[in-house]
């Protein structure tokens, strides 16, 4: 009984020990998923430090297993679609909005416009020129998301903005973006 | 910015996991349930089992809740981190929108150059198709960019362009296809390449023709492979003695360059026309890359444009300029006017070497010496050297390419005009950039220093209805409309006359003056600014100042400085409003002269004979159709200014499809 009881102990601990520890045998970088970061990548780090947001980058980064194997086109790839899914995200609040308050229909006229040039045209320009290394062409893309995004924040008067978490996150996401690609120039 | 160490380690999404809820209690109450019924030694062995399987599960659960939910929890502890250490958030982006101030990320100025972004223009249909231009080539809809192996062959000029056939955005690119006879009437034909093999699947990039004493005509381009490797590709008219040059075979042993130790693979692209090696049998070819921070061009041989041998050493290289894209080199007569064919070299001939910076996106050339057998060109200037010094135009404009006009023995210059609005606006009508009007390119004799550009003189058969102002006086703050009709369409060639006596009389003036700094034609000085208002309305609500300005230290000596002013073209918040420019030589004796080609959303301005030339987009929301208008200004406040001004209407060069094909 004792040694039942013990057992069980051990492994109702185990659990909470393994993810605490890397598992020896497995290191090949392949296996995420045994994997715990003890050094943080000195490819996300250094670029984070050069983005004007490291909290954002760096966890946005650390966020997605891809990082761990990326270069520089590869993150910046990786905070696109971070971006990406906030815009999609900030769609879905754009109709989710309509028909609540008569004071934002022309406001979300507008970011409807903005927000669809931005999944569109900026995001697949900034993945293509990511992916086909012509950063320029990236650049352009994610330059115009953050003037798209002032353009819907801005339409809302007197400061009701019901969008305003949604746009500051692609905003911020855009300049880390732009910045990563500006590395890449 | 400054790390925030405490951020650094050990943030690990995983580490946050083992807070999660565990689902064995259930699992436990469920397990101990079934198993409950049985005697007591079985059930030992049973749980033990069970308790095994538990723990793996757990184990492979707990470790999948870490991946599954990998951004909530960032932003759960990002909003955490935020609230503890409040130091390091950078973003500018200003949470209240109620501030119409410029909001600080803004000052930033985006690449576009936006300036105010404070609301998304409702730009109407009449207001976007009038920006369609209307003798400047541009397809009929969607995107293009960089201009292609431009080339005559049996009596047409063929142009190739950058396309993508499904967006008004980058991407999904095809070689484009047009002819003309005269650089001006362009017809579309069918694409000449697509994207259909594993070297250029991703993408059939710019290049360059080649044309081979006899005429055979041999095209370099870059192709973005299936593994996304830039490589280069040879491509050939499938028959020669078709004078459309309608169909391409791409050689089936491609890529014929490929990117060589030490140069990355997505930094090899744009080669350029061949010119004769010294030996008179080999060519050689010259493309852009970079190496760190430095701009380089490599040179390579061929003698049948299948095989190539890098040769060691670069052509040029200058640091701190980073990636030479569309690099260009080509020779320029320095005694006679004509155009010199891409292999000349020798006594009375200059190099012309020439880049398109990825970094800030502008054109820049210099002249210099080329020396083949040693692989080296050498700037007259090192101070003015490839990316630090003149650029071929101050505004916007990029991607440039020449080819040697053997009709009429010429240099012709093409040269991509990008748009300056949003993407929103350019998805809303359809197309995006437009190709400047071609450019005739000759050494400046007289002040040794630049090139001049100049619209091809086919650009002349358009004009109509002249219109001459002669000798106009303007008092120091006065405007003077033209009153020519329409005004969206015109020619202008303008000269002004600054009065003596005030010129010399002033000592000292505006001495750190920079067309980009200076805030506009708003911004008055002494002696400047004067010239011309396009695209203006009536009220003055919209204008377009192209204009000079002189600046004067106390030595005595003048600076001449041209600039084309954006900041009030257009009441839309969401448009380029960048003011462009810079010097101009301007030698004892000579008037200030200006030509500008105004075409709808396209203004291109060419100071003293084309030393110094602007490419400008704008988008004005009132002064189009009818109520667009033409003034002279002058703005300064302490001389006045004698204008002439010689203006016609322009006609569409009525682009379109070649018929019947």
């Amino acid at each position: 009984m004792k040694s039942f009881a013990f057992s069980c102990i051990v492994l109702a601990i185990l659990p909470s020990l393994s993810t605490s520890y890397a598992l020896p045998p497995l290191k090949k970088s392949n296996h995420h998923i045994f994997m715990v970061r003890e050094k943080v990548n000195d490819l996300i780090e250094n670029t984070c430090r050069n983005t004007p947001d490291y909290q954002l980058c760096f966890s946005t980064l650390l966020s997605d297993p891809r990082s761990f194997d990326a270069d520089t086109y590869g993150l910046g790839l990786i905070i696109v679609d971070a971006l990406k899914d906030k815009a999609t995200s900030a769609v879905n609040a754009i109709n989710r909005l309509k028909g609540s308050n008569p004071e934002f229909i022309r406001p979300l006229i507008k970011c409807s416009i903005s927000y669809n040039a931005i999944l569109k045209a900026d995001i697949p320009e900034a993945i293509e020129g990511l992916r086909k290394g012509v950063p320029k062409f990236a650049e352009y893309g994610m330059a115009d998301t953050a003037v798209e995004v002032q353009g819907c924040e801005n339409s809302f008067k007197q400061s009701n903005s019901p969008l305003t978490d949604l746009n500051k996150q692609v905003y911020d996401l855009s300049i880390v973006a732009k910045s990563i690609i500006r590395m890449l120039l | 910015m400054a790390a925030n160490r405490s951020l650094t380690l050990p943030y690990d999404p995983e580490l946050a996991v083992s807070d999660a809820p565990l689902l064995e209690q259930s699992d436990q109450a469920e397990v101990s349930g079934s198993s409950g019924q049985s005697r007591q030694r079985p059930v030992k062995v049973l749980a033990g089992i069970f308790l095994s399987s538990l723990f793996l599960l757990t184990l492979i659960w707990t470790l999948f809740q870490g991946q599954e939910e990998p951004r909530d929890q960032a932003q759960m502890i990002n909003a955490n981190l935020n609230k503890s250490s409040p130091s390091s958030s950078v973003s500018p982006y200003s949470l209240i929108p109620a501030s119409r101030g410029v909001p600080q990320g803004v000052s930033e100025k985006t690449f576009r150059g936006v300036s105010d972004a404070n609301d998304i223009y409702p730009w109407t249909n009449a207001m976007l198709s009038w920006q369609r231009t209307s003798y400047h080539f541009q397809p009929e809809k969607h995107w293009m960019n960089d201009p292609n192996g431009p080339l005559f062959h049996m009596g047409w000029y063929h142009l190739f362009y950058q396309y993508n056939p499904d967006s008004a955005i980058w991407g999904n690119i095809t070689w484009g296809h047009a002819v003309s006879r005269d650089l001006i009437h362009w017809l579309y034909l069918p694409f000449a390449m697509v994207p259909d093999r594993p070297f250029d699947v991703n993408g059939v990039w710019t290049g360059s023709a080649t044309i081979l004493p006899g005429g055979k005509i041999v095209m370099l381009y870059t192709g973005d492979t299936d593994d996304l490797v830039q490589v280069q590709n040879l491509a050939y008219p499938a028959n020669l003695s078709d004078p459309l040059l309608l169909d391409w075979i791409k050689y089936p042993g491609n890529p014929v360059m490929i990117p060589p130790p030490g140069i990355g693979k997505k930094d090899f692209r744009d080669p350029t026309t061949a010119w004769l090696a010294p030996d008179g049998t080999k060519w050689l070819v010259t493309l852009g890359s970079k190496i760190n921070k430095t701009g380089i061009a490599m040179v390579y041989e061929t003698s049948d444009f299948k095989g190539y041998r890098l040769l060691d050493g670069v052509l040029h290289a200058v640091p701190h300029t980073g990636m030479w894209e569309c690099v260009d080199f080509y020779p320029v007569s320095t005694a006679g006017d004509n155009g010199l064919d891409t292999s000349a070299n020798g006594p009375g001939t200059k190099h012309v070497l020439k880049a398109s910076l990825d970094d800030n996106k502008h054109d820049y050339y210099a002249l210099g010496t080329y020396d083949p057998n040693n692989n080296k060109w050498t700037p007259d200037d090192p101070e003015l050297d490839v990316g630090i010094g003149l650029r071929l135009d101050y505004g916007k404009y990029y991607a440039s390419k020449t080819f040697y006009d053997q009709k009429k023995k010429r240099r012709i210059l093409w040269g991509w005009i990008g748009e300056t609005d949003s993407e929103a606006a350019d998805l809303m009508k359809g197309w995006a950039s437009v190709q400047t009007i071609p450019r005739t390119v000759v050494f400046d004799k007289k002040t040794g220093t630049n090139i001049l550009q100049w619209p091809v003189e086919e650009a002349e058969s358009l004009r109509f209805n002249a219109t001459e102002f002669d000798t106009v006086k303007l008092e120091p703050g006065s405007i003077a409309p033209l009153n020519i009709g329409s005004a969206t369409q015109l020619d202008i060639i303008a000269s002004f006359e600054v009065d003596r006596e005030a010129l010399e009389a002033t000592v000292e003036a505006d001495v750190g003056y920079n067309c980009t700094t200076s805030g506009g034609a708003a911004s008055r000085g002494k002696l400047g600014p004067f010239g011309l208002l396009v695209l203006a309305d009536g009220s003055l609500s919209e204008l377009t100042p192209v204009y000079f300005y002189i600046s004067k230290s106390t030595d005595g000596s003048a600076e001449t400085h041209f600039c084309s002013d954006e900041s009030r073209s257009s009441k839309a918040p969401d448009v380029g409003k960048l003011v462009y420019g810079s010097t101009v030589p301007v030698l004892d004796g000579e008037k200030l002269s200006a030509r500008l080609l105004v075409d709808h959303s396209v203004v291109e301005s060419f100071a003293q004979g084309g030393r110094r030339v602007i490419s400008s987009r704008v988008y004005p929301t009132k002064a189009i159709y009818g109520a667009a208008r033409l003034f002279l200004f002058n703005n300064a406040t302490g001389v006045s200014v004698t204008a002439s001004a010689k203006i016609w209407h322009m006609q569409s060069a009525d682009i379109r499809t070649f018929p019947d094909l």
